[in-house]
C-alpha cells in the first residue's frame, strides 16, 4: 500500500549540523527502540548535551509517524535569558517542578520517561532493566535504590547487549523482550563505580548535581546495543537484586507464585493491558528461572549474574 | 476560519484513513490525542474494516489508546460493580448517568469513549442512606471540612465525590442534574421515574432524557462547554435512539414537558451542523420555536463553532502548535459566561470572528 | 495456615487479605446471607507449582489461592449457600467435626471472597 512505504522514513544518521537545525526549529525525530519522539530544545546549552548524550542514535532523516512530541523550552524571556528555567512540554499533563537550565538535561530525560511511562501501552512494561547475552534474555526487576540500573549498565560494559535499565518491554503476542535503550541514569554513589567499571569518560554526560534525586549522571549504553535496538530477545531469566553492603553473597531461588506476584508488581501497565498481561506474566512465571541475588558491589552482582545464567544453561 | 477540519472529516468519513500521508497521520493523531478522541479513531479504524492496511505505527499508536480506553471502561464498570455491592440491601433506583449508563447499557456512543468518574443520581431523601451505605463499604469522603459539606449538600445538587482507597475512582452521588440556582430548575421525580433498568437497583434514564441531559451540559454554570467528544456522544445516541420510529415525538414531548426546550434546539442544531447528525426536517422545525433571537444566535454559533475545533488549519505548522504557551487547548477556546454574551456585542468582535467567513 | 490467599492488586500490594477493619464491618451479613459465585466465565486461572492463580477479568485483579481456599471455592461453584452450609461442606469433606480455628479460617475466606467479588451475596428467594 503506497501509503506505508511512504511512511517507513529513512533510518540514517543525518549529520550533526542538521541534527541541530531541526533540534532548535520544529524539531527533530529520534527513534529508540519502537518508540519515535520528536525533539524540540530552545537552549542551546542544553542542545549541545542533548546531541553529545545521543550521539549515535537513530535521527530521522524523512518524515515519520511520531509518537511523543517533547518540547523543552522556556516560559519567557525572564526565563530564557535572566534566570534561565527549563519547562518541559510533553502534551501529556506533565507537572514537572521546573528546573534551571544547567540540569536541563534532567528534564528532558524526565520527560521522555514521562511519555512512555504513561503513554506507552502496546506492550508490557517492566520497571526493570534487560540484558542479553547468547540469545538469553535476563529481566532485571527491582525498586528503585536497588541498584539495577547500575548491574544493568555494569552488565553492558561487560559483554552483554543492553536493552534497557528503565523501561523493559515486553510483546504479550510473541513473549518476547524488545530493546528500548535510552542513557542509563546513574545516581550518586554509582556514578564513580561506573566510571571505574567502564574506564573512560566518552559515553558519560555531565555530572548533574543538586537535583531532587541528588547526583545525576547519565550513561550511553556501547554502540553494538544501539545498532541492535530492533532486535528482541526470549525473556529465560528474571533476577531481582537486593543490594546489600554488608550482606554476603547469596542466590535464593523464587517460587513460580512469588515470581509471577513479583513482576506483577514490577509491571505499571499490566492493569490496563488486562489479560494478555497475565498470560504473558504466568508464562514467564513458568517458563523462566527467576530468583533473588544479595550483592555487596558490582563486581559481585555480575559474578552472581553469570552464575545463575551458568545453572540456567545446564 | 474554516470548520474544515481533518478530525472532523476522518470522524464523518473513516475510511479516508485509507489516504492519508504521514503528515495527515500525525496531524490527525495529534488533533485526537488533545481532543481524547484516539479511541474514538481507534474504534472506526477496526469497525470499517481498515485495521490491516494501516501503517504499523499507526496500529502502534491506535492500539496504546485502545487499550487506555478498555482499561478506563473496565475500572468503571468494576466501579459500578462495587457499588451495586455497596447498595446490597438498598432497595429504591439507584441511576446511572452520563459515561456509566452509555457504558451499563452498552450504547454505541460507549464504544471508544473515555469516562474517568461514575456520576449516580438518588431521590434527594435517599442521600444520606446511600451515602451511609457507601461509607460503611469503605468509601471516604474528599471534602472534610463541615462548611464545604453544608455548601454542597444546600446548593450544589451532589454529595461531595466519594472513593475508595482501593480503585480511587471518584463517585458523584446526585440528586438532580442542573443546580437549584440554574435558570431552568428541574423538576426531577419524572426522570426518576422513566428510568430503564440494568440490573438489580441499577438502572439508567431512559434514551430522550439521556440525550436531553447530554445536552443541557453543553452549558454548564453559564459558559459554553461544547466540545468534539460531547458533539459525537449525541450523535451516536441521534442515531441509535432514532431506529425507534417513537423517539422524536418523545424527545421533543419531553422537552417541552421538561421546559428544557431550548438547550434541545442548540444541542440538535450543532449535531447536525458539525455531524450531519439524521434529524428529521419536522423535528428541527418543532425545535426551532425554541430558538433564542437572531443575535444570540448567531454569538451562540460563533462561540461553539471556536471551541469545537481548537485551532483550524491555519494552525498546521508545529513549532506554532508547540508555542511555549503551554496552555494549547485553552489558548484558542472561547470560554465566554452566557451572561457576559451581551455585553461584548461590539463590532470589534464581529470583525475579528465574523460568522460569515466560512 | 495463617493465610489463605494471597492478593495482588493491580499495582501488586501483595497485602494478605484476612485482618482489617472492613471485613469486620462486614461481620454480620456474612453470617447471614447466602452467596453465590459470580458468572466463572470472567475469570482465568493458572496452576503455579504451589497455588492456583485466579485472574478476574473485570477487575483486572489477580490472587493466588491455596488449596484450601480453592476448595472453598469450588464449594461456593457447584451450588450457592450460606456460611453454615459452606461450613457443613467442608466438615462432610474432611469427615470430622470442625475446629474453631478452622470455622474462622472459612468465615475469613467467604468475606475475602467477598471483597474480590468473586462471590456476591443475593437477596433469598
Amino acid at each position: 500500500m503506497a501509503t506505508r512505504q511512504m511512511v517507513s522514513a529513512k533510518v540514517s544518521t543525518l549529520n550533526p549540523g542538521t541534527i541541530k537545525q531541526h533540534l532548535s526549529g520544529g524539531g527533530v525525530l529520534v527513534a529508540i527502540g519502537p518508540v519515535c519522539t520528536r525533539v524540540s530544545i530552545e537552549f542551546p546549552s542544553i542542545r549541545e548535551e542533548f546531541l553529545q548524550l545521543y550521539h549515535g542514535y537513530p535521527f530521522l532523516k524523512g518524515p515519520a509517524i511520531t509518537d511523543y512530541y517533547l518540547n523543552v523550552y522556556a516560559r519567557n524571556f525572564y526565563r530564557r535569558y535572566i534566570r534561565p528555567q527549563v519547562a518541559v512540554n510533553t502534551l501529556m499533563n506533565n507537572d514537572f517542578v521546573p528546573l534551571p537550565e544547567s540540569m536541563g538535561m534532567v528534564a528532558v530525560e524526565m520527560g521522555m520517561n514521562w511519555q512512555v511511562a504513561f503513554g506507552w501501552k502496546s506492550h508490557i512494561l517492566f520497571h526493570a532493566g534487560v540484558v542479553e547475552k547468547d540469545g538469553i534474555g535476563v529481566i532485571i526487576p527491582a525498586v528503585s535504590g536497588s541498584g539495577k540500573s547500575t548491574l544493568s549498565a555494569g552488565l553492558a560494559y561487560d559483554g552483554w547487549r543492553f536493552l534497557s535499565d528503565e523501561f523493559g518491554m515486553l510483546e504479550a503476542r510473541t513473549g518476547e523482550l524488545l530493546p528500548y535503550p535510552r542513557p542509563v541514569s546513574l545516581k550518586n554513589e554509582s556514578i564513580a563505580v561506573l566510571k571505574e567499571w567502564v574506564g573512560s569518560d566518552i559515553p558519560f554526560s555531565r555530572e548533574y548535581t543538586g537535583t531532587p534525586k541528588g547526583t545525576i549522571c547519565y550513561l550511553r549504553p556501547p554502540d553494538a546495543s544501539l545498532k541492535a535496538m530492533k532486535e528482541p530477545v526470549k525473556p529465560r531469566l528474571v533476577i531481582h537484586p537486593v543490594f546489600n553492603p554488608d550482606a554476603r553473597p547469596e542466590i535464593r531461588p523464587l517460587t513460580k507464585t512469588m515470581a509471577f506476584f513479583r513482576l506483577v508488581r514490577s509491571s505499571a501497565n499490566y492493569g490496563d493491558i488486562g489479560a494478555p498481561a497475565f498470560h504473558a506474566l504466568s508464562k514467564i512465571a513458568e517458563e523462566c528461572i527467576s530468583c533473588e541475588i544479595t550483592y555487596s558491589s558490582l563486581e559481585e552482582a555480575i559474578q552472581l549474574v553469570n552464575e545463575v545464567v551458568g545453572r540456567c544453561r545446564s | 476560519m474554516t470548520d474544515h477540519n481533518l478530525l472532523l472529516d476522518i470522524l464523518k468519513n473513516p475510511t479516508g484513513m485509507a489516504e492519508l500521508g504521514t503528515g495527515q497521520w500525525n496531524r490527525l493523531l495529534l488533533d485526537a490525542h488533545l481532543l481524547k478522541l484516539r479511541g474514538r479513531l481507534a474504534y472506526e479504524a477496526r469497525a470499517s474494516g481498515l485495521w490491516q492496511d494501516l501503517p504499523e505505527k499507526v496500529r502502534q499508536i491506535l492500539t496504546n489508546a485502545e487499550v487506555e480506553t478498555t482499561a478506563r471502561q473496565r475500572k468503571i464498570r468494576w466501579e459500578i460493580n462495587r457499588v451495586r455491592r455497596a447498595l446490597f440491601g438498598f432497595s429504591d433506583k439507584v441511576i446511572l448517568l452520563k459515561g456509566g449508563g452509555y457504558l451499563a447499557q452498552n450504547l454505541d456512543c460507549a464504544r471508544g469513549r473515555i469516562c474517568a468518574d461514575i456520576d449516580i443520581l438518588v431521590a434527594k431523601n435517599n442521600l444520606d442512606i446511600v451515602e451511609n451505605h457507601l461509607l460503611t463499604a469503605g468509601y471516604y469522603s474528599e471534602v472534610l471540612n463541615d462548611y464545604d459539606q453544608k455548601y454542597y449538600r444546600q446548593w450544589a445538587h451532589e454529595l461531595p465525590p466519594l472513593r475508595h482507597p482501593d480503585r480511587m475512582v471518584e463517585v458523584d452521588i446526585h440528586h438532580n442534574i442542573l443546580q437549584l440556582t440554574s435558570r431552568y430548575s428541574l423538576d426531577i421525580d419524572p426522570m426518576i421515574r422513566a428510568a430503564v433498568k440494568v440490573e438489580d437497583n441499577i438502572y439508567t434514564l431512559c434514551p430522550e432524557d439521556m440525550l436531553i441531559h447530554s445536552f443541557v451540559h453543553l452549558f454548564v454554570d453559564g459558559s459554553v462547554k461544547a466540545s468534539l467528544r460531547n458533539l459525537l456522544e449525541q450523535h451516536d445516541m441521534i442515531v441509535e435512539f432514532s431506529r425507534d420510529s417513537t423517539f422524536w415525538p418523545r424527545l421533543m414531548d419531553r422537552a417541552e414537558e421538561l421546559k428544557l426546550t431550548r438547550p434541545v434546539f442548540y444541542g440538535l442544531r450543532y449535531c447536525r451542523y458539525f455531524l450531519d447528525s439524521p434529524v428529521p426536517d419536522e423535528v428541527t422545525a418543532r425545535g426551532t420555536r425554541a430558538a433564542p433571537g437572531a443575535a444570540i444566535l448567531k454569538i451562540m454559533d460563533l462561540m461553539v463553532r471556536r471551541s469545537m475545533v481548537p485551532y483550524g488549519d491555519n494552525r498546521s505548522k508545529l513549532t506554532d502548535y508547540l508555542a511555549t504557551n503551554g496552555l494549547y487547548i485553552r489558548a484558542h477556546w472561547l470560554r465566554m459566561p452566557f451572561m457576559m454574551l451581551v455585553g461584548h456585542l461590539t463590532a470589534k468582535f464581529f470583525r475579528r470572528y465574523g460568522f460569515g467567513r466560512s | 495456615m495463617a493465610e489463605c490467599c494471597f492478593s495482588s492488586t493491580r499495582q501488586g500490594d501483595g497485602r494478605i487479605l484476612g485482618a482489617t477493619d472492613e471485613i469486620a464491618d462486614a461481620a454480620n451479613l456474612v453470617d447471614r446471607a447466602v452467596f453465590r459465585m459470580v458468572d466463572t466465565a470472567s475469570f482465568l486461572w493458572k496452576h503455579l507449582d504451589d497455588a492456583h492463580i485466579i485472574y478476574d477479568t473485570r477487575s483486572g485483579h489477580s490472587q493466588a489461592l491455596n488449596d484450601f481456599a480453592y476448595e472453598i471455592f469450588d464449594i461456593i461453584k457447584e451450588s450457592p449457600g450460606r456460611l453454615s452450609d459452606i461450613m457443613d461442606d467442608v466438615e462432610r469433606i474432611l469427615e470430622q467435626p470442625l475446629t474453631d480455628d478452622l470455622k474462622q479460617q472459612i468465615r475469613m475466606t467467604v468475606v475475602a471472597f467477598d471483597k474480590m467479588g468473586l462471590i456476591r451475596p443475593v437477596k433469598p428467594e
